[in-house]
């Protein structure tokens, strides 16, 4: 089996405040899986070349189905919000912001993934799953704002506070995933210990402690359906991948967020 | 103008015999792998490690066991004063509290606590919340002002079992007076990140800064001395006009860290 990693990343921002580090956060966690684990790289798009039509669903003007929707697990860092999981420069196409249910209309979310091949999504940003979100004096929380973006998708990786803006998150979160954290975080030769891979919600956790303040909260949304267990995903390779939640495939559908206090 | 305490810390070297202790604890009866670096153990379950003196995340020991998902929610989570127990007698027995400082200036105080952590389910129509953690985690203070960072906290993770499935505990052993420098007063902090960021080409109107805290940082050992450095963190949010016209009042937030001492 190919298992594909793409990446984007946005440091100089056009019409947004710039970050510092985000293209070694991305860098890493694409690099860690490819160099390290046997990953095929797809992508790694950064500031002017990482474009939201990547990410849009093609029934909406994007290509996600190109891009995002083409690889097993996607990684995203530069700003974010509740009902923007993913803002972009404005000099791209098509516009600078990914956009929730609920943002411009209640189904015009630019999110629909899974349909093809995605599974895991992280959004190395602030506050996108935050849990409520108010507009123009209505609370629309993460359900109302990304439960329609899992088409076949596993899970939605993020905060649901600020986070600092830092280099280190995506090559400890990749090797949390792929087990060579004993390498990566302590130090040990990968000869001598091996690898001992965590399901992907324990590596984001885990991956959020070793890196954040406190008063930062990280969290997972997370698509469940019959015959499905998303929650005990680990990577390919390294143990059980649940198959695809798709909508309509049973008489139940249900989607679980979790939070965790870095 | 007030001063502020630098420190200088000093992780302790922990040796086989200590950490077969805590390893049996938990659980993993197997071969210890060590260097210079770090000390580690793992079955095919269950693995803790450590990172030693001098290494990268000198002072952090991790655990993890996989035999659980975080993100279960068939079980019924241990209570919050159990996990509470539980926590405080592993640290104090497997010396894992800093000693007492030696110099009388310093005033260190480990306060832990316990949640329950809950999971949000939505199934299409309703939403509804299950326990699906208990969580004890730490503040800790030196002379009043909260320490944080992966090698500056203590979190653990139980399920239905009084052993956690994981621990992520960084601190120190030995802490002395580095040097005293003078604290740049909160108000002037601020003042001085909004002129950085005013009249900024690439940076919208600053609308707000709030939740801002003076912290000790216990991040990555990067050479040198050993020092806990103090920060202001701070959630600046920018001014977002297209949000604003749909109705969305709060701008996009970023976290800033700035250094806290001239």
């Amino acid at each position: 089996m190919i298992k594909k990693v793409g990446v984007e990343w946005i440091n100089n921002y056009d019409c947004h405040n710039s970050l510092s580090y985000e293209n070694q956060d991305a860098g890493g966690f694409y690099h860690e899986l490819v160099q390290h684990d046997g990953w095929t790289g797809s992508f790694i798009w950064g500031d002017s070349n990482a474009w939201e039509e990547d990410f849009k669903r093609p029934d909406k003007g994007g290509t996600a189905d190109k891009w995002i929707d083409t690889v097993d697990f996607a990684y995203f860092t530069g700003h974010g919000s509740p009902f923007v999981a993913a803002y972009f420069r404005c000099d791209v196409p098509d516009d600078d912001r990914l956009e929730a249910d609920n943002y411009s209309g209640p189904d015009n979310g630019d999110l629909r993934l899974g349909k093809n091949n995605l599974e895991w999504l992280a959004f190395e940003v602030c506050e996108a799953l935050a849990f409520d979100a108010v507009k123009s004096g209505i609370n629309y929380d993460v359900f109302d704002r990304w439960s329609k973006a899992f088409q076949g998708l596993h899970m939605i990786l993020s905060f649901t506070t600020t986070s600092n803006d830092v280099a280190t998150p995506g090559r400890y979160f990749a090797a949390f995933c792929d087990g060579r954290w004993p390498s990566v975080v302590f130090g040990l030769p990968e000869f001598l210990i091996g690898r001992f891979p965590l399901k992907v919600i324990d590596s984001w956790f885990e991956m959020t402690s070793c890196v954040q303040p406190d008063n930062v909260i990280s969290a997972v949304l997370y698509a469940n359906t019959a015959g499905t267990d998303t929650q005990n995903d680990y990577i390919h390779d390294h143990g059980h991948v649940s198959i695809d939640p798709r909508p309509g495939a049973a008489n139940w559908f249900s989607w679980t967020w979790i939070s965790h206090n870095c | 103008m007030s001063n502020i305490l630098i420190f200088k810390i000093k992780p302790q070297r922990l040796d086989n015999d200590r950490f077969i202790k805590i390893a049996q604890q938990l659980g993993i009866e197997s071969k210890i792998i060590e260097t210079e670096d770090a000390i580690a153990v793992y079955d095919s379950k269950r693995a803790l490690a450590y990172a030693q003196p001098g290494a990268r995340f000198g002072g952090f020991l991790f655990f993890t066991n996989q035999t659980q998902s975080i993100g279960d929610l068939d079980s019924k989570p241990l209570s919050t004063e159990i996990a509470k127990a539980w926590t405080e007698k592993f640290l104090f027995q497997h010396h894992l509290i800093p000693k007492e400082p030696r110099e009388p200036k310093i005033k260190f105080q480990l306060k832990m606590q316990c949640f329950s952590n809950e999971a949000k389910l939505f199934d299409g129509k309703k939403r509804k919340s299950q326990w699906i953690t208990t969580n004890a985690y730490s503040q800790i203070y030196l002379n009043g002002i909260l320490v944080c960072g992966p090698r500056g906290r203590v979190r653990m993770i139980f399920k239905n079992n009084e052993i956690p499935i994981m621990i992520h505990c960084g601190i120190w052993s030995e802490i002395e007076i580095f040097e005293e420098r003078e604290l740049i007063p909160e108000n002037v902090a601020i003042e001085s990140l909004k002129a950085n960021l005013t009249g900024r080409k690439d940076t919208n109107q600053i609308s707000d800064i709030s939740n801002v805290r003076l912290s000790y940082f216990a991040g990555e050992y990067t050479g040198g001395p050993d020092l806990l450095h103090p920060y202001y963190f701070m959630d600046v949010e920018f001014e977002d006009k297209r949000g604003k016209k749909m109705g969305i009042t709060k701008g996009i937030k970023q976290m800033i860290c700035i250094n806290a001492t001239k």
